[in-house]
């Protein structure tokens, strides 16, 4: 079995950590959310998250290691730079554009020379499970456009992007994205 | 009413009852801003509060909670929507 670096292990159990800590806060809003008709997606949402952590905690077991223990997150960051989510709608606003920027780092992840045949696997099936995993979220947004305008949601969107992109470019200049990722970032 | 509101923080974060004292800091007992998300959640859903942020920088301690929830109890509109949770 072809060994992967200390990096890579690192890389991988903050995948694991980011899955885990979104599967644990749709729970969480699953479990208290008033809005009847929210209930049953937050909870499908929560077990898509939780199913991709264990998916990546598999494969690190897969490849011969135990995960690192990771507490600080992508999502840790969006808490310290945008603040706590006022309501649903925050939220979703975050959720987009964080698995849009998921989207994206997998599938530059995936077509790296030097990524493990087993991780390329596991990010391939990320990225075919994410095309349907938030079209619950897009349609809400649509629904919350459609009744109140495209300004507001528009000025939340574009502030949680820049926050989105401040945070992905703060990343890459830290170990070991900086080291792994320097073709890509 | 006080007490109701610090056995709600209590219940939500799955603590004893003696962690949670009016002097309590809220750094203490929520493990990272998932349960602060929970407990906004469930203080503004039970209390209909219409959560603002900015009112939340002085809020440190269980008793600055209890405060809050009581000023601001009713200030929400009461029907559940994508604008709150």
């Amino acid at each position: 079995m072809t060994p992967i670096s200390d990096q890579e292990l690192y890389i991988l159990s903050y995948y694991r950590a980011s899955e885990l800590t979104g599967g644990l806060l749709f729970g969480k809003l699953a479990l208290h959310t008033s809005i009847d008709k929210y209930r049953s997606p937050l909870t499908q949402h929560c077990a898509e998250e939780t199913g991709h952590a264990w998916l990546w905690t598999k494969l690190i077991h897969d490849l011969g290691h135990r995960p690192v223990k990771v507490t600080h997150t992508y999502q840790t960051e969006y808490g310290n730079l945008f603040g706590l989510p006022e309501n649903m709608l925050e939220v979703f606003c975050l959720t987009q554009v964080f698995e849009k920027r998921v989207m994206d780092h997998f599938i530059k992840h995936r077509d790296l020379p030097h990524t493990h045949p087993k991780v390329k696997a596991v990010l391939q099936q990320m990225i075919e499970d994410e095309t349907g995993h938030i079209g619950w979220i897009r349609k809400e947004l649509d629904l919350y456009e459609q009744e109140n305008g495209k300004e507001k949601l528009d000025v939340m969107m574009k502030r949680v992007e820049e926050v989105d992109e401040q945070i992905y470019n703060s990343l890459a200049q830290t170990q070991p994205f900086k080291e792994y990722f320097k073709d890509l970032l | 009413m006080k007490e109701e509101i610090k056995e709600l923080i209590r219940a939500t974060l799955y603590l004893k009852p003696d962690q949670v004292t009016d002097g309590t800091l809220l750094k203490e007992i929520a493990r990272d801003s998932m349960d602060i998300v929970e407990l906004v959640a469930v203080l503004t859903e039970t209390y209909k509060i219409a959560f603002e942020p900015k009112k939340m920088n002085n809020v440190h301690t269980v008793g600055d909670i209890v405060e809050y929830v009581i000023q601001n109890k009713g200030s929400g509109s009461g029907r559940p929507s994508i604008e709150t949770f």
